[in-house]
């Protein structure tokens, strides 16, 4: 079995279903042919809510593991480049592919191990702990203290790495193609392998020391590549790592393994200073500390200190094959000699991500503050794609799914972002910069729960609750005024009474907040979906919620956009004062999905009322269904309007009828236009009838008398069909 | 104070025939025993099958009176009144004549335990009627509303024991009317078990087990501990926990040679919504159960060169 397929069953584990891999990976598994900045391929908020889906996935596998809620964030522009801060984790927006991704998990994983098992406060002093006698070698070979330090601290992290990752691969036997695929791609790359087999690093220098420990788990180490390497595997003793329980414990094997290395760089150094004495020993035959210890010495004032990893690499090789004063041309005609430039160069890149990985760096794939904020609201309002229109017929053209963007919270904060995510906002600035809304909207809601009151009157029918006494029962409390039939030996003498009352009840009300809606369409829509939140908040037991859909057009083709849904009001978790306060500031914006919305919204509906409630869908729309979207598969442009849309919308009618539910569809035409409710060849109301049945109602949603008329039939008729 | 004394025995004996498969600590043990003998009322609280009915028969069991126990599944009661005061019927032959429930039979009984199981769910005339019942200073259960009807006194020793479900997540549940609630003197809860709880628990269950079957129940037992940690947190992402009950079925399922994954897709799965894409707790669940899956023959990446000893060729060996 290769890597490959070892990755692709791990993650298929909990995305075997379709809908998650449409959930997740439709965004990840695009293939990153090119190369892409995260700021160019993420403009998108669509994009956004499949990034916002992984990371969501990235988070549950790091709370599963540790069994804390450690956060996990994506890195922004400015952050520190660090995966770990001792709290949270921090991950790199580049998660293009299905192994981009498995790889950031098995990375989340081992970042969140370490919040769990290491003693950050001991690591940030530990550089004040550092031996004498380290500080002394440093001193005595002129190396830089702080290259000491930084490879003291390095050889400690691979001894910690190691620890934490023996800890994941035993405590979770699931999590391990992850931690394969995290390996495969910092530790055991062909271009590693190549270079544990190569000539490279077999010269006693810290560099090499870092290299070949670094990689000592690699199945191609080689412990004979390096004096006292075998010494250091000895002591390290991977098999029994989980004996080290504490960060003290590993650091204290970190000064035994730096011990081993400088016993063996000092034996080394006496050992080259004797060749030189016997053969050629340069200028001067005076031992010059690079020989050893390459470029990690105190440069000197004429030098200049080595900058990448593949010049270090140039260096190296240089060293080996014993010409150290040649300059950077002839080494590269070195190294052509013996691995070529391009292996070299692979080799250096390796090793840099493996630098990367031990000090905890993330790629530089960031987020710009205009996505954080677009993040931050798709995550803070539970936004989400739910898969509708599945096998949709339009014309020659079959669409296989429409993601619907589902916004599950509607807050102040969305509403007045700005921001592409919510499209359904209008607002204006007065001279002081107060955000204002549309007068005529707010006048429409303000009149809307002055019209509820009176309408949660006349709805009052569902608080009525009416014993039922029957009489005549064989057993119960005796009815005194059959006792006379005792006599006549009559055994029915005893009467029961039962309570009939309605039951809880779910509505649901949805609004078409399409462009067609504009004007007096929505003010008068306002007013009515207004009215009757106000007028059910005051009848008892109805759970009430209100969703708005539209289309958001937010995509790199010019017709791809998506079916929208925004969840704007839920009585059990909103004051009604959100409504009164929010409400004004929607405005109606892009197309009519209608099927595709209810899709969508049947199935929030199902989660959201248990199955003993009775469930009412209210709609309020202008019956146009109208939306153009664009069919990747087939790199086409489908239209869902006319004939396909309104028999999708039947459909879905059909099925929300089917689930139990009790349906009312109010139609919204311009007030006055009478001729267009009355005209029964109008293809507006024509369409609307054979979209809703029965269920279509042709009112003045601005009347009382209409809306109470039809409420109460509404409540009535589950009533009917209960008895 | 010889009495309390007595007690004071009896009690220490008691710990000693707490049944091995009852996991309690002593301490609530103790105390149940002590309330029952004291006739004084339990109310046992706790999430759904977490083992609130098994105690109350454990209970009956160590104190020897099992005959004595009496249930009465208040939750299933559809005529309260029938259920728990009894019928009137007439007979042309015998006149009018009254059928007393076996709930009058029960509190007739003289040390009887009765089992007022699922109280949560009853009726509030179920409640009405057991009021006077409960209360100390009354313990009587009057068979009709007029003043003379007849009026059947608790004998001594009569203990009741009642379990409820409190929470959000049990719908068809009420909230319990405080008046019935204080009528309780001892409240004991009932939490999940944890995980080396229910690991001893299957070790008592299922004495006998292969080793890779010792380890399926052991991961079992891991994924109900998290969902129970987990739920009890402030942004938990799942809703519910797998019940001790449910982990003792799902152990028999092991037993009957089903794998874990078979487990988790035929009684995990289900319990947990799977709308809502990434945020949904089936995802959650998915992902968690994978933790004890292992994925295929990955070897352990973390390789200890000392048990790999064969020799590795250098390519492009270099003449040092």
């Amino acid at each position: 079995m290769s890597v490959d397929d070892n990755i692709s069953i791990t993650s298929d584990f909990w995305l075997d279903t379709e809908k998650y891999d449409d959930y997740i990976f439709k965004y990840i598994d695009k293939p990153s042919t090119k190369s892409v900045k995260a700021d160019e391929d993420l403009k998108f908020s669509v994009d956004l809510i499949y990034l916002s889906s992984a990371r969501k996935a990235i988070s549950n596998f790091v709370s599963i593991l540790t069994n804390k809620r450690i956060p996990v964030y994506f890195r922004e522009n400015g952050n520190p480049s660090m995966a770990i801060d001792g709290k949270s984790v921090y991950i790199s927006t580049k998660i293009l592919k299905k192994s981009d991704f498995d790889v950031a998990v098995g990375l989340s994983l081992h970042e969140g191990s370490h919040i769990l098992k290491t003693d950050f406060d001991m690591a940030k002093v530990m550089w004040a702990s550092i031996p004498t006698w380290i500080w002394d070698f440093a001193d005595k070979h002129k190396i830089r203290r702080s290259t000491i330090e930084k490879f003291v601290l390095w050889i400690w992290n691979i001894i910690e790495d190691r620890y934490i990752d023996n800890y994941i691969f035993n405590s979770a036997p699931g999590y391990r193609g992850y931690y394969k695929a995290l390996y495969d791609t910092y530790f055991n790359s062909k271009f590693i392998d190549d270079g544990l087999k190569g000539p490279l690093y077999r010269y006693p220098s810290l560099k090499s020391y870092k290299f070949r420990i670094t990689n000592i788990t690699n199945e191609l180490t080689d412990l004979d590549a390096l004096p006292g390497l075998r010494e250091i595997a000895e002591i390290i003793d991977l098999s029994n790592i989980d004996r080290l329980q504490t960060t003290g414990d590993r650091i204290k094997l970190t000064y035994k393994v730096i011990e081993i290395i400088f016993k063996h760089l000092e034996k080394e150094q006496l050992k080259d200073l004797d060749d030189k004495k016997g053969g050629d020993c340069g200028k001067n035959n005076v031992f010059n500390p690079r020989d050893l210890l390459e470029d990690d010495v105190e440069p000197s004032k004429e030098e200049e200190p080595s900058k990448s990893e593949s010049e270090m690499v140039v260096k190296e090789i240089a060293g080996l094959i014993g010409k150290k004063n040649v300059n950077i041309e002839q080494e590269n005609k070195d190294i052509v000699e013996n691995i070529g430039p391009e292996e070299s160069k692979d080799l250096s890149k390796a090793i840099e991500r493996q630098k990367e990985f031990i000090y905890g760096q993330i790629e530089k794939f960031t987020l710009t503050p205009k996505q954080k904020q677009i993040l931050d609201l798709i995550e803070k309002h539970g936004i989400v794609l739910v898969k509708v229109g599945e096998n949709l017929l339009a014309g020659n053209n079959v669409c296989t799914s429409v993601d619907c963007i589902v916004v599950n919270k509607m807050s102040r904060e969305l509403v007045l972002s700005g921001s592409d995510v919510f499209p359904l906002s209008s607002f204006w600035k007065d001279e002081h910069g107060n955000i204002k809304p549309n007068i005529e909207s707010e006048k429409a809601v303000l009149e809307g729960i002055s019209l509820g009151k009176s309408l949660g009157r006349k709805l009052r029918i569902r608080n009525e609750v009416n014993p039922v006494k029957s009489i005549r029962k064989r057993s119960g409390k005796i009815y005194k005024r059959r006792l006379f039939a005792a006599g006549m030996n009559e055994e029915d003498i005893f009467e029961l009474t039962s309570i009939l009352k309605y039951n809880k009840a779910s509505l649901h009300i949805t609004v078409d907040a399409s462009t067609s809606m504009v004007g007096k369409k929505w003010y008068q829509t306002l007013k009515s979906c207004v009215a009757i939140c106000k007028a059910t908040s005051i009848v008892s037991d109805i759970h009430v919620t209100v969703s708005f859909r539209t289309t958001q057009s937010s995509s790199k083709h010019s017709f791809q956009s998506l079916p929208y849904v925004v969840m704007a009001y839920d009585s059990k978790k909103d004051k009604f004062s959100k409504i009164r306060n929010l409400f004004p500031y929607l405005n109606p914006n892009g197309n009519t999905p209608e099927g595709l919305a209810f899709e969508a919204i049947m199935k929030l509906f199902e989660n959201t009322s248990p199955d003993e409630e009775e469930r009412y869908f209210l709609n309020l729309s202008d019956g146009e269904p109208y939306f153009r979207f664009h069919i990747e598969e087939t790199n086409m442009d489908m239209n869902y309007t006319g004939e396909i849309a309104v028999k999708h919308t039947k459909e879905q009618v059909d099925k929300i009828r089917r689930s139990g539910a009790m349906i009312m569809s109010y139609f919204i035409n311009n007030a006055g236009d009478v001729s267009l409710v009355s005209e029964e060849k109008n293809s507006l109301s024509k369409d609307f009838h054979k979209m809703y049945g029965k269920d279509a109602k042709f009112i003045d949603v601005e009347s009382i008398s209409d809306l109470a008329h039809t409420m109460n039939g509404l409540f009535l008729k589950s009533e009917e069909k209960r008895s | 104070m010889n009495k309390t004394s007595d007690i004071s025995e009896i009690l220490d004996e008691g710990i000693k025939t707490k049944p091995k498969e009852l996991i309690i600590s002593d301490l609530k043990w103790k105390y149940l025993i002590r309330s029952v003998l004291k006739a004084k009322n339990i109310l046992l609280v706790g999430p759904s099958r977490c083992g609130k009915t098994m105690t109350v028969n454990a209970v009956a069991k160590a104190l020897d009176r099992m005959d004595k126990l009496f249930t009465f599944n208040i939750g299933s009661t559809q005529d309260a009144r029938a259920t728990l005061i009894g019928n009137t019927t007439f007979k042309k032959d015998s006149g009018t004549v009254f059928h007393p429930s076996a709930f009058v039979k029960a509190i007739k009984t003289p040390g009887a335990i009765i089992l007022l199981d699922e109280l949560t769910r009853g009726h509030h005339d179920a409640w009405n009627i057991l009021v006077p019942v409960l209360d100390t200073t009354q313990r009587y259960l009057r068979l009709d509303e007029q003043e003379d009807s007849a009026v059947i006194k608790v004998e001594e020793g009569v203990c009741f024991m009642a379990t409820a479900n409190i929470g959000s997540e049990y719908t068809a549940t009420k909230v319990l009317d405080k008046a019935i609630s204080f009528r309780f003197a001892t409240k004991v809860e009932m939490e999940p078990l944890d995980k080396k709880e229910l690991k001893n628990l299957l070790n008592i269950l299922f004495p006998t087990v292969t080793p890779s079957q010792k380890t399926s129940m052991g991961n079992l037992c891991e994924i109900a501990d998290h969902t129970r940690i987990q739920v009890h947190q402030d942004d938990s992402q799942i809703s519910t926990i797998i019940p001790t009950g449910q982990v003792v079925e799902m152990a028999e399922l092991v037993m009957d040679g089903f794998s874990l994954a078979e487990i988790a897709e035929m009684a995990i799965y289900p319990d947990y919504p799977d709308e809502g894409g990434a945020e949904s707790e089936r995802l959650y669940m998915k992902q968690l159960v994978q933790k004890y899956i292992p994925s295929g023959n990955i070897k352990n990446p973390i390789n200890d060169p000392l048990k790999n000893q064969a020799p590795i060729p250098i390519k492009n060996t270099v003449d040092f």
